[in-house]
Parts: structure tokens; C-alpha cells; sequence
């Protein structure tokens, strides 16, 4: 029995593939009985080319559709207006054939054939080429990966007979798929309620179902555009994106061909899911997909009745055998990332600046970058944390539990003094990321902190420096002037943690810069998912640097500019990096000029108010130590002469380096109040300055990156080792003694600040509130209403400090306190205690301080009053009633606000974290139906 | 070449002009922490009276187990007599307040408070509501001079300026409790050789209501300059350190060290009234138990800088010319300096210093014919002011006002005695001495420049000073910033 072949081409307006297949048709060696072309185009020029195909044959015609209709819908309506007419269909065959295909003149033959051979072959497909390369294999059967993900079993690999063999598949594409007329009249045709790219895979398996074969026959060979896979066509074409398609049919084939007990749990589990594929994605550097397949799941979610629809209740495992095998899976992985990394090395061809590959850098550890951190913590040994937190100077306990720490942070309301419904410090998430390090004690990461500063400064300068120079003997000699400077020195010394933190911070984050911008030596970026990873680092680090220095928020922006300017292309990028620091600083700068009214406010230091003073431009670069602050001077005046040289990145560098001398000034040009919680334990003070180190840390590296180009600029050799030895012994060398010889104001104890009757009582969960009380001199005084969490850094708010002017919710507490405390400081008699009871006092203290003296004689007159006695924080009274209230309000541990930052931050960290080579192939292995060039854009 | 050298000099210029003139402008301010006030009605005004003169040894001087009052001291009280108030006297009789100030006298044989009884809490309290003194000529064989300290009001901390343990001197250092709760003192004692490091510095009772009497060389022996620092925990207390001294085995002058003000750089030293200069010299010439009958300086340093000093002590009229002193005295010590050259006349002094110094100036008085005699009084720095402040004047001897201005412009003080009120104009840098009448009060009133005030008061020659103070409690507005 002859076979009969009824062909269907789909067309969506593409006149010349059209034409070019309808050409092919014609030429076929198996002459074709009838050929349909159903087309639901909107061009005006598929007319012509449809007008003329009708006109060749009576054996031709068109349907056409106007309305919107799936491919699945327009192959159905045309095949049963195809077989009109037949009343046997034993005997024939459906052709089916997209527009964008041009099938070789022996492919249906060869197909036919098939079929003819094996009764049970109910779908013969060919092998698909690229249209414009023929013996690039495309595509060549479907299947299905262990996990229910579509899988192409051959996809762009060169044409070497390797994949004649191929027989039976799971799948085949639609396109220019032959099958029996019976078969598809049993099948029901496409199921309509199944996304585009799942149709195949679905009839294939039913057909599978139905006891018959599905089969490639390789010796068929169609050219195939893929205009669908390329994302050529109009999106509704595939209803979203190609991406999108694909993980719409992925949760499709789950739900309708999982065991219905998987199913069931995959549904039920798909919020949870696509939580765990977000990350995934992230630690993959895949962030692109994670739109879709949420809206996938989402999809997937809301519409499980059209998916339970294509249920059937023929068990999948019997056609596991055709399912692609792990080695399959592997090749796969394996052939993807070699084509990524020949890309982005194609790509990054025409960069301007060497890559690793024609630089020889001697990495850090084999330069001696260890023992020379290991001699700068030596040199640090005053940090040696030999207690569990650091206090002292600016330094503070952090909270003792993690969850209380974590509650602090990108808090809405904050339980400090008053109370306050602002946003916590943006550099709480800095401690929430060092307490998290030692998670069962918080402070033990920040007290080591202090210790391992210089040490991870210098790393970080050295990474910095290898950017500009290749040379170790440029390299460690400024990196050392660096990590010794006195600004940093000094900060230390005081535990002055967010100013730590930033010279930290800065050279990475410069490094970090370069690194994302592919700008300087041995960029070592080889794909788009490291340069995700850098640019992820990198605005982790904007974050952290803005969070602990806002002073620094003009020259950040700058140098954000530059990086955008010099990489012309990167606006969207920079938008990327600052998206971090954006999220946790807004909502604070919102409080600040809005709610505060405090617009200047948004520069202020975050921590404790710790008196300092203001300070010239020259004094801030020098820091108090003005005999080894001329050794530092020396080094910039280096830096100027610099300038002279051929180099002229140096002259740009030093423009900035002005621009930070200038916010130098500005900075120092603004005094903040002083107060908040905390600080009457300190020297009383009305106002503050914001700390000088970020800037001037920020200077000295622009400073040495412009000493580092010009020494590594020098010809001459000699001149060269000279300059390097006097830098080294000039001003190095005595920085570093003088950080040796800087006294600390820090000492290691535990992590208990206020009185231990108090700590104790809160500790067993006494809800009680300490007043303390200070004198200022000439009447006046100062209160500090201190929870039973106590003082810990990072309860420290600093919109609570600026928030004086705006206090009219709380005027009422305040004048209440302010009568009580006016009443108990002048122990004229009366009675108090009602006020006490009020706010909840179970003791007073009044710190040692010269001046306190009378202050705690005439808390001794007071009735309401007993002495407790001398504390090491200063003379310490029992309320005598006080009123004890079980009522604990504990501070949230999430607000909206609050996770969507925490949403973005663990974004940023999974993406800047390094991923295993293995993890991201399996990534592209798993999503291998799409083409290369889709995957990685 | 040219342009890379340009560049190289604009940078240069650039980074010196903000290195070098970047000063910090103070443009800004990012808010501003304003202080709640609130209205407070005080606690009643309370002075109290050390009592008089202490013997150490007893009645005998040979007693090692006691302390015995020598007779009883005279106590000189003003009180403004305000409406709605009363002042409860040593006896616990009270005086109505009747809106007419009154002079009292009294005779106090211990330790004695006087309380200014406010029902309302809002009359306004200072010296012109209550103030008082006390003088006691002693002339016992033990003990001879004229001591003379003003009461004070109960604090929890003071400096003494004065006194010394050297063989023939002796220094008490007298603690009341005038309050109800018991007090616990510590002392700092700093000498010409530091800060004394005794045991029982700390932790010492003083009973309410009661009086602890310590010799100082009980902690510092054979010190030629003490300073002493008392700071009370639980109650408040007074201070006073009784100094004599004992040439061969007779007395020869005595006096209250009164408490000082605050350390300053800028320290005021009015009345100093030479009189004997002559005699003092012959005293000096006779024997080596003579030798300290010189006016002298006593200066400490806290902290940890050592002061430059200089004393500038002025004549206050064309007759007397004061002398200067140009010195250093080394931090965390005491340092005495001879004030030599000085004639018989009126004179006050300026301290300067580069670092916040304690000071006062041992005044010495000695008549070398019949009635021969020594003595001495400390001259505390003087407090500044500028508000009203009055002082009781003793009925007996004859005493002077000096009053202070040392302001580069000249100033009016209102002097009030009795229902008279007389205008005196001071010149810049001057000052003016007015006899007072005795057993009239007075009342200082500045106009436009803080003044600064001692009274001098000798009786048959003999000696004492007494500070200008102005006791008051907290009252009237008090400012409370909330953290």
C-alpha cells in the first residue's frame, strides 16, 4: 500500500521563508496529495506569495485564520480541513511544517518510508539543520531530563553522522514531523491546553502511550530557521519568551506527566520552589531567569486545572529508557560552556587593557602578601581580642544574641530610648553580617575585627594595586603605606568600627570596580557569570562602604560616575551595583529628610556620638600624630609629582584626589548633635563631626594608585628601586611603627556595659527601665532612658539622635521625664513615684564624672529612692516600688521594607559568591533546549 | 613635557590651597538637641557652722583619744528675711520672715546648721536669702589666731587649698554631716611630692549629723604644701581644714582653710591686705621657726601638663606697688612660692596659667614689739559674679571689702549696707577696698562686669579671710536633655 501524504505548513508572517518552503514542497520527490497552508499572518506581503501558491495547483490551498490562534489550534483546524474528503485514512500521512522550514528534496521520501517500513511508527521526524549552515545539526528528537525539563536530544553540534544511529526517541519537533492521519485522529491532535514548547514532547509521550513509535530518521534532513527558538517571532507567537515558554512547558509536563502523587506535591510546593530556584539562580549567576520562572510558577500555580486536563492515566515509566541519561546531560554541560567561553573570548578580543592571559602576575601568597598580614596583626596585638567584646572609645557591644542583632536591623521601629518609627542605621546590616560570622556570639567577629584590620586592608590594597602594576616591589610598599596610615591607625585605636570598616572596604571595592568595569591589568573576568559575580561584589561593597561611611556619599557617587563613564556602556550596570546600597540607605534617608527634617543628617556618622572635634584639611590627613603624620605627607607629595609623568590616567586620579580633599572640608564643615543613646556615658558634648578617616583613606589610595602607575611608567630601573626604597623607608616603614605605638582606647571585656544588678535582672526578663542622670553644670542635666537590652552598637540609631526637632508624639513622655528628673535633682520632696511607675524605672545611676557629685547626694534625699551603691559605672538606686509588668514588647523580626532588602542583599551575596564550575554547566545542560546564544544573554 | 609639568603644578597648588587653608567653616548644622525645661521649687536653704576651734590632744594637748571644742565661735549670719520664710537657727527657735533683712549674731559652741524654711519652695535662694560666717579669736596656749570660715552649704565635693603637716603645723581636716543620711568620703591629698597613696584615703563614715575630725598627718607627715580633695558619697558633708602652728612651744597663728573654687587658668585674688611687713622680716630674721612668716603661693596642678605661671600681684593705689611672679610648677603637685617685697598696703592678685590650676595665698600678719604675735589666712581665688551676693559682717575688729574687677573696662558695683546704697566705680583691673561696718552686712551688686570679692577682717591684728559665696539648691528652671 502506497502511502498518501497530506502536507500542512503554519505560517506567521515570514513571506521569504514561506516561499522558500512552499518552493521546497514543490520539489519534493514524494509527491505530495494535497498541501495546506494555514495562515493567521498580519503582513500584507504573505499575500502575494499565498495568491501564487494557490494558483500553482489544485492541489493547493490556503486557510486563513484572522483571529489569534495557537500553533496547536491552527495544525488542528488545517489537518482536519486537510483530510476532508478522504474517507479511508489507513493509507495517509500528515506532513506538518512550520514556514521557517525548507525540507531537502528527498526528506519526505525518506520519512515516508519510514512509516512504510514499520507499521508502528506512527511519528517519523527528520534531522534539522540550520537553514544557513547545513551541516550544523539543530535539533534531531525530543526527550525529557530525569526532572521532567525538555531536552534536545542534539542541538547545534556539526554534522558528522555521529547521531545516524538515532532511532526511537521520546519526541520529535512539530516541524516537518510526519505522521499516520489515524494516529493524530486518536491522539486528539496537539493538546490545547499545554504550552507551545510542551506540545511536542506531550503528543510524543501519548503517542508512546498508545503502544506506537516516534522516530528520527536521520537520512531526512530539513533546514529549519528556529525563528520560534531564536526568539524571531513575535513573542505571543510562543505566548512570552522563548525563556518563558520553555519553563511554562517544564511545570506543564510535571504536573500532566509526573506520578499524580509528585504532581500533587510539585503544586502544592511551588511557592517553596520557586524560593529555591530565586537562589539557585542567583549562586548560578543566572539572575535573567529568575522573572520567568516566576511567572512560570506563578502560571503553573494558578492554572493546575488546565494542567490536571492533559493528565492521562498511563504510567510515564516506561518510557524512562528514552529519556536523556546523565551522559547525555554532561556532553551537554561540557559542549555549552565551551561555546560561552569561545564567546566571551571573541568578545573580549578588541579590550583596550591586557587580560591574565598576557600578563604574568605573581599572585599574593606566592609574594609573601601572608606573612606580611601576619606581621601587621603582630603589630595590632593591642586588638588581641582577650575578651568577648571590645569597649571603649567609639566601641560598643554588639547584641549578645544573633536574633536580637538581626531584629535591630532594617528595623521600621526601633525600641531605643523613646522609641522611634524610623529606619534603623543603614550599617547595622554591616554587623549583622560580622556578628552573623560568629552567629553563637556576634561579638566575637567584631572584637577580631579590630585585629585583622590592617591585616585585610593590605590584602585589600595589594588586590587593588595589581590592577595598575604587576610589580611586588611597587605593590607592598604603598600597600603598607596604606594599611599604616595614621587616619586608619588612629580609627582603630578607637574602635571607631564603621571608619574600620570603610578602609576595609575601599580597596576591595575598588578592586571589585575594576574588576565588574573589565578596567586595569589581569582582569581575570572570562565569562558574563564572573563579571555578575563582580559586579555583585561590587555593589556589596558600595553597600557597605556607604552604610559605614555616609560622609563618604559624594565621592562614592563620582566614582561611580567614572566607572560608568569609562566603561561608556555601563549606565545600567552602575544602576546594578548601587542597587544594594540603595535599598538599605533610602528608607533611612527618607527618615532623615523627611520625618527629621534633618537633610545634612543623612551624612552623619552611625553609632555612638562620641565627642570629636572638627577638623582642617591638613589635620585630617596627618591625624593627631603630627610627627609620623609628615612621613605620610611625604608620600602624597609623591603622589603630585606623579603627575609629571607619561601616564595620564594620573592627572584624572589626582582630580579626584582634590574632589576628596574637598569633602574633607565639607564634612568638617558640619556639626551634628550630639546625644542619643549612649552617650551620657560619654564626655558631654553638644555637638560632633563626622570622622575624617573615610575620606582621607579614600584620598591615600587615590594617592597610591597614582605613585603605583607612575613607578610602574618609570624606564629607568634604578630610579625606579630608589623611589621604592624611599617610599618604603620613609614613609612605611615609620607609619607602621607608629600604628605599633598608637596607645588603643579599646579594652576586651565582656560584653556587659551597664550595672550587673540591672544586666542580671533583665537577663531574667525583668522588663525594667535604668535612668540615667548626669550633670551638665549650671542646672542643667542630662537623661537617658536605657531598655533592658542596654546599650549595644547595634541599637544605636542615628535618626534617633536627629530627631529632637520632630518629637511631638513624645513631648508628653519628654516633659513627663523632664519633671521627674527636674524634681529628683533638686530633692525638694515631692513625690515621684507615679512618674517612676510611668516609664517603668527600676534604677537610677548617675555616672562618675566630676560634677555628679551633688547629683547623687540629692538622689539620697529622695524618698522613692534606695542606694544600691558604687557601681564600676557609677553610683547606682533601687526604685522602691517600682511597677513590674510582664508585658514585653519584642522587636519585629521582619517588616516589608525589611525583606525586601533582605531579599536584595542575599541576592547580591549568591551572586558575588563563586559558583563551581559544575553547578553552572548543570544550570545550561538543564536548560539546553534553548540555543546558546540564548542562554547567555 | 610642558603640559604634564602644568598639570603637575595645578594639582599641586590645588592640593597645598585645600591642604593648607582648609579650616573647618562650621557652615552647617544638622539640628539641634534643644533641652526640655521645667520649674522646680527647691529644697530649703541649709548652711552649716563648723563650730569652733578644735583641739586636738584635749583639753591638755596630750590625749590621744579625742578632740575638744575650744570655747565657742561667733557666728555672723544675714538673712534676707523674705515673706513666707522662716530661718531656723542653731537652737531650733526660728525668725519670722518679715520682708526686712536681718543681721544676727550668735555664739556657737559646735557644730550648728541654719535653715532658711521655704513652704512655697519659690523664694529665690543665693546669699541674699541667707549667709553667714563665723570668727573665733582663739588664745589658748595650744592654739592662737584668728580663724575664720564661712558656713557653708552641705556639697559632695571640695578642694582645700592650704594647710600643712610640717613639724609645729598642724592641719585638721573637719567633715560634717549635716543631713540625714550617712556619708562616705574620700580623700585625695596631693603634696609638694604628689598624690598621697595612704591607706584610709577611701571610704571614710561621716554619721549623719555628726563630725569626723582626721589630721592630715594621720595620711601625709612632714609635708610642707597639702591640697586636699574630699568628694562624699550618701550625704553631703562640709569641709573645712583647721591649720596652727606652733613655733618652739607657743602657738603662733591659726586659720580655716575654706573650700576652693574649681581649677581655672584665670584665678582672682582679692584682699590681700599687707600690714607688719616690717615685723614679719624681723620675725624671719630671728630664727629658722620663723622662716615660713612670709606671704606665700600655693598652687596645684591636676592632670598631667605641667603650668606656667604667672602671678601678678597689684597695689590698689599709687602708693603700694605689687611684685610678679613668673614660674612653673610641675603638674599633679602642690608648689608654694614665695611672694617676696611687699610693703604694708592694699594689694589683689591675677593667676594666670596655661593649664586649669587650684590656687590661694597664705597672707601673713605679725607684730614683733609688745603683743608680739604671728599669724596667717589663706586667701582663696575668688568666685566671679555678677548677680547680688551679700556677706555677713563680724561685729568684732575691723574689716574690708575687696572687690575685684578685672575686665579691661572699669565697672559700677552698688555696695548696700544697712538701707545705704553707695555707688563705687572700679577701673579696669582694679579694685576697690570699703571698710565695712561692723556687724552691717553687705551687699555687693554688679552691674555690667563680673566682680570678684573677698572680706578681710582682723581683730587686734590677727588675721582671717572670707570668701564672697552664694549657696543655693537647685531651683527655678532646670533643664533636662533626653537622650
Amino acid at each position: 500500500m502506497t502511502m498518501r501524504v497530506v502536507a500542512v505548513v503554519v505560517s506567521k508572517d515570514q513571506p521569504l521563508y514561506l516561499q522558500n518552503a512552499l518552493d521546497a514542497l514543490s520539489k519534493q520527490s514524494f509527491r505530495l496529495d494535497r498541501v495546506l497552508v494555514v495562515d493567521s499572518s498580519t503582513l500584507e506581503e504573505i499575500k502575494p506569495v499565498l495568491d501564487n501558491f494557490v494558483s500553482q495547483s489544485s492541489k493547493h490551498a490556503v486557510l486563513s485564520i484572522l483571529d489569534k490562534a495557537s500553533f496547536a489550534e491552527l495544525s488542528a483546524l488545517a489537518i482536519r480541513q486537510v483530510l476532508e474528503g478522504f474517507e479511508n485514512l489507513d493509507d495517509v500521512a500528515i506532513w506538518l511544517l512550520h514556514d521557517d522550514t525548507v525540507p531537502e528534496i528527498h526528506a519526505l521520501a525518506e520519512l515516508v518510508r519510514a512509516l512504510e517500513v514499520s507499521p508502528l511508527v506512527a511519528i517519523a521526524s527528520p534531522k534539522q539543520v540550520a537553514i544557513e549552515n547545513p551541516k550544523l545539526i539543530v535539533q534531531q528528537g525530543l526527550s525529557l531530563t530525569k526532572t521532567l525539563k525538555p531536552f534536545s536530544l542534539v542541538n547545534d553540534e556539526l554534522d558528522q553522522k555521529q547521531h545516524d544511529y538515532m532511532s526511537d526517541v521520546l519526541a520529535v519537533s512539530s516541524n516537518a514531523m510526519l505522521i499516520r492521519a489515524n494516529s493524530w485522529i486518536e491522539l486528539g491532535g496537539y493538546s490545547l491546553t499545554a504550552p507551545e514548547l510542551a506540545t511536542d514532547i506531550d503528543l510524543g509521550i501519548r503517542t508512546h502511550q498508545l503502544g506506537s513509535r516516534v522516530v528520527v530518521v536521520p537520512t531526512a534532513r530539513v533546514r529549519h530557521a528556529e525563528l520560534s527558538l531564536q526568539g524571531k517571532r513575535a513573542k505571543n507567537w510562543l505566548g512570552g519568551s522563548v525563556k518563558f515558554a520553555l519553563a511554562k512547558a517544564t511545570n506543564h509536563l510535571r504536573l500532566s506527566h509526573a506520578p499524580i502523587f509528585l504532581a500533587f506535591l510539585y503544586w502544592l510546593g511551588l511557592p517553596v520552589i520557586s524560593i529555591a530556584q530565586v537562589f539557585w539562580l542567583l549562586l548560578v549567576k543566572r539572575p535573567d531567569r529568575i522573572l520567568f520562572t516566576l511567572r512560570a510558577n506563578l502560571w503553573a500555580f494558578f492554572t493546575i486545572r488546565a494542567r490536571l486536563r492533559d493528565r492521562h492515566s498511563i504510567s510515564i515509566k516506561p518510557l524512562r529508557v528514552l529519556f536523556a541519561n546523565s551522559a547525555q546531560v554532561r556532553s551537554r554541560s561540557r559542549l555549552a560552556l565551551e561555546t560561552a567561553e569561545q564567546k566571551s573570548n571573541l568578545e573580549n578580543f578588541d579590550e583596550r587593557t591586557p587580560t591574565r592571559g598576557s600578563i604574568t602576575q605573581v599572585g599574593f601568597i606566592a609574594s609573601g602578601g601572608l606573612w606580611i598580614m601576619l606581621g601587621l596583626a603582630f603589630l595590632s596585638y593591642q586588638f588581641f581580642p582577650l575578651g568577648q567584646a571590645a569597649i571603649g572609645g567609639f566601641a560598643l557591644p554588639l547584641s549578645d544574641s544573633w536574633l536580637q542583632l538581626f531584629a535591630h536591623t532594617g528595623a521600621s521601629f526601633q525600641h531605643v530610648g523613646l522609641g522611634l518609627a524610623a529606619a534603623s542605621d543603614p550599617f547595622n546590616w554591616v554587623l549583622l553580617t560580622i556578628g552573623s560570622i560568629t552567629f553563637w556570639s556576634p561579638n566575637l567577629a567584631l572584637s577580631a575585627l579590630l585585629l585583622l584590620a590592617k591585616p585585610l586592608s593590605f590584602m585589600g590594597a595589594w588586590r587593588l594595586l595589581s590592577t595598575v602594576t604587576v610589580r611586588n616591589s611597587i605593590k607592598i610598599p604603598l600597600a603598607l603605606a596604606y594599611t599604616a596610615w595614621p587616619a586608619l591607625t588612629i580609627s582603630q585605636s578607637q574602635g571607631n568600627y564603621p571608619a574600620v570598616v570603610f578602609a576595609m572596604t575601599l580597596p576591595w571595592l575598588l578592586f571589585s570596580l575594576a574588576r565588574a568595569g573589565r578596567l586595569g591589568l589581569s582582569s581575570s573576568v572570562r565569562s558574563d557569570q564572573q563579571n555578575a559575580s563582580w559586579m555583585a561584589a561590587a555593589g556589596l561593597l558600595v553597600a557597605v562602604s556607604l552604610a559605614s561611611a555616609p560622609s563618604a556619599l559624594f565621592p562614592l557617587l563620582v566614582i561611580g560616575l567614572v566607572f560608568a563613564y569609562l566603561g561608556r556602556t555601563r549606565i545600567k550596570a552602575l544602576v546594578f551595583i548601587a542597587l544594594p546600597a540603595a535599598v538599605i540607605t533610602l528608607p533611612y534617608y527618607f527618615d532623615q529628610i523627611f520625618t527629621n527634617k534633618a537633610p545634612l543628617g543623612i551624612f552623619a556618622d552611625p553609632t555612638i556620638s562620641h565627642p570629636t572635634k572638627a577638623l582642617a584639611v591638613m589635620e585630617a590627613v596627618l591625624s593627631s600624630d603630627k610627627f609620623f603624620g609628615w612621613f605620610a605627607l611625604a608620600l602624597v607629595v609623591l603622589g603630585v609629582i606623579a603627575v609629571a609623568s607619561r601616564v595620564r590616567a594620573v592627572f584624572g586620579i589626582w582630580l579626584l584626589a582634590l574632589l576628596v580633599l574637598g569633602n574633607i572640608w565639607f564634612i568638617n564643615s558640619i556639626a551634628f548633635p550630639a546625644g542619643g543613646v549612649g552617650s551620657i556615658f560619654l564626655e558631654p558634648t553638644e555637638q560632633v563631626f563626622d570622622s575624617s578617616t573615610p575620606s582621607v583613606m579614600l584620598f591615600v589610595v587615590l594617592a597610591i594608585s597614582a605613585i603605583a602607575l607612575w613607578l610602574e611608567s618609570l624606564t629607568r630601573a634604578g630610579v625606579r628601586k630608589l623611589l621604592v626604597s624611599a617610599i618604603l623607608l620613609a614613609a612605611a616603614m615609620p607609619l607602621a611603627v607608629a600604628s605599633a605605638m598608637t596607645a588603643s582606647q579599646v579594652k576586651f571585656v565582656d560584653s556587659r556595659n551597664l550595672p550587673a544588678i540591672f544586666s542580671a535582672e533583665a537577663a531574667a526578663g525583668s522588663q525594667l527601665r535604668l535612668l540615667v542622670l548626669s550633670s551638665n553644670g549650671d542646672q542643667s542635666f542630662t537623661a537617658e532612658e536605657i531598655s533592658p537590652q542596654g546599650i549595644k552598637l547595634d541599637g544605636i540609631s542615628t535618626a534617633y539622635r536627629l530627631n529632637e526637632k520632630n518629637l511631638e508624639p513624645e513631648a508628653n513622655i519628654k516633659a513627663s521625664i523632664t519633671e521627674l528628673v527636674a524634681n529628683m535633682v533638686s530633692a525638694n520632696g515631692k513625690s515621684i513615684s507615679q512618674k517612676l511607675q510611668a516609664r517603668q524605672y527600676g534604677y537610677v545611676l548617675v555616672p562618675n564624672r566630676p560634677g555628679n557629685g551633688d547629683l547623687g547626694v540629692a538622689l539620697n534625699s529622695v524618698a522613692e529612692l534606695d542606694q544600691v551603691g558604687t557601681t564600676e559605672f557609677g553610683q547606682l538606686w533601687r526604685v522602691k516600688k517600682p511597677f513590674i509588668s510582664n508585658r514585653y514588647v519584642e522587636q519585629s523580626l521582619f517588616s516589608i521594607t525589611k525583606t525586601i532588602q533582605l531579599a536584595v542583599l542575599v541576592g547580591f551575596v549568591l551572586l558575588a559568591l563563586p559558583t563551581a564550575r559544575g553547578r553552572k554547566n548543570r544550570t545550561r545542560a538543564e536548560n539546553s533546549f534553548e540555543t546558546e546564544g540564548e542562554q547567555e544573554s | 613635557m610642558i603640559l604634564r609639568i602644568s598639570r603637575m603644578i595645578f594639582i599641586a597648588i590645588c592640593a597645598a590651597a585645600l591642604l593648607l587653608a582648609g579650616a573647618p567653616a562650621s557652615l552647617f548644622s544638622a539640628g539641634v538637641v534643644n533641652s526640655k525645661v521645667h520649674e522646680v521649687s527647691a529644697r530649703d536653704l541649709q548652711v552649716t557652722c563648723s563650730g569652733p576651734a578644735i583641739l586636738a590632744g584635749g583639753a591638755t594637748g596630750t590625749s590621744v583619744t579625742g578632740f575638744k571644742r575650744l570655747g565657742s565661735a561667733s557666728i555672723s549670719l544675714t538673712y534676707s528675711a523674705a515673706s513666707a520664710t522662716s530661718l531656723k537657727l542653731f537652737d531650733g527657735n526660728y525668725v519670722a520672715g518679715y520682708g526686712v533683712r536681718q543681721d544676727l549674731f550668735k555664739g556657737l559652741s559646735n557644730t550648728g546648721s541654719l535653715t532658711v524654711v521655704d513652704k512655697t519652695g519659690t523664694t529665690a535662694q543665693g546669699s541674699a536669702l541667707l549667709a553667714a560666717n563665723q570668727i573665733q579669736l582663739a588664745d589658748n596656749k595650744n592654739i592662737k589666731g584668728l580663724l575664720a570660715a564661712p558656713c557653708i552649704r552641705a556639697q559632695s565635693e571640695f578642694w582645700l587649698v592650704g594647710g600643712s603637716t610640717m613639724t609645729g603645723r598642724e592641719s585638721l581636716l573637719i567633715l560634717n554631716n549635716p543631713t540625714q543620711v550617712d556619708a562616705t568620703v574620700d580623700l585625695e591629698i596631693f603634696t609638694e611630692n604628689g598624690s598621697s597613696h595612704s591607706s584610709g584615703l577611701s571610704g571614710i563614715a561621716v554619721a549623719a549629723k555628726k563630725t569626723t575630725v582626721i589630721p592630715l598627718a594621720s595620711f601625709v607627715l612632714r609635708s610642707q604644701s597639702t591640697v586636699v580633695h574630699a568628694t562624699s558619697r550618701g550625704g553631703s558633708i562640709t569641709a573645712l581644714i583647721q591649720q596652727k602652728s606652733v613655733r618652739g612651744t607657743r602657738a603662733s597663728g591659726a586659720d580655716y582653710v575654706a573650700p576652693a573654687p574649681l581649677a581655672n587658668t584665670f584665678n582672682v585674688l582679692p584682699g590681700i591686705l599687707v600690714r607688719g611687713s616690717k615685723d614679719a622680716g624681723k620675725f624671719r630674721k630671728t630664727s629658722d621657726q620663723y622662716s615660713d612668716v612670709q606671704h606665700l603661693l600655693r598652687v596645684f596642678v591636676p592632670g598631667s601638663l605641667d603650668a606656667n605661671l604667672t602671678l601678678q600681684v597689684l597695689g590698689s593705689d599709687k602708693q603700694t606697688f605689687g611684685t610678679v611672679l613668673s614660674v612653673k610648677a610641675a603638674a599633679g603637685k602642690v608648689t608654694d612660692f614665695e611672694i617676696k617685697g611687699l610693703k604694708d598696703g592694699d594689694y589683689f592678685a591675677y593667676l594666670d596659667s596655661d593649664v586649669a590650676v587650684q590656687s590661694s595665698i597664705r597672707l601673713v600678719r605679725a607684730r614683733a614689739s609688745n603683743d608680739r604675735y604671728v599669724d596667717f589666712a589663706w586667701v582663696n581665688s575668688a568666685e566671679a559674679f555678677q548677680t547680688p551676693r551679700y556677706i555677713a559682717v563680724p561685729k568684732a575688729g575691723i574689716s574690708k571689702l575687696s572687690i575685684v574687677n578685672p575686665s579691661n573696662k572699669a565697672t559700677t558695683v552698688s555696695i548696700k549696707i544697712g538701707a545705704a546704697t553707695v555707688k563705687r566705680t572700679i577701673a579696669a583691673g582694679s579694685d576697690a577696698v570699703i571698710r565695712a561696718t561692723p556687724g552691717m552686712s553687705i551687699g555687693i551688686i554688679p552691674s555690667d562686669k563680673a566682680v570678684y570679692a573677698n572680706l578681710v577682717i582682723d581683730v587686734d591684728g590677727r588675721v582671717a579671710v572670707l570668701p564672697v559665696l552664694d549657696d543655693k539648691n537647685i531651683s527655678g528652671q532646670v533643664k533636662v536633655s533626653i537622650h
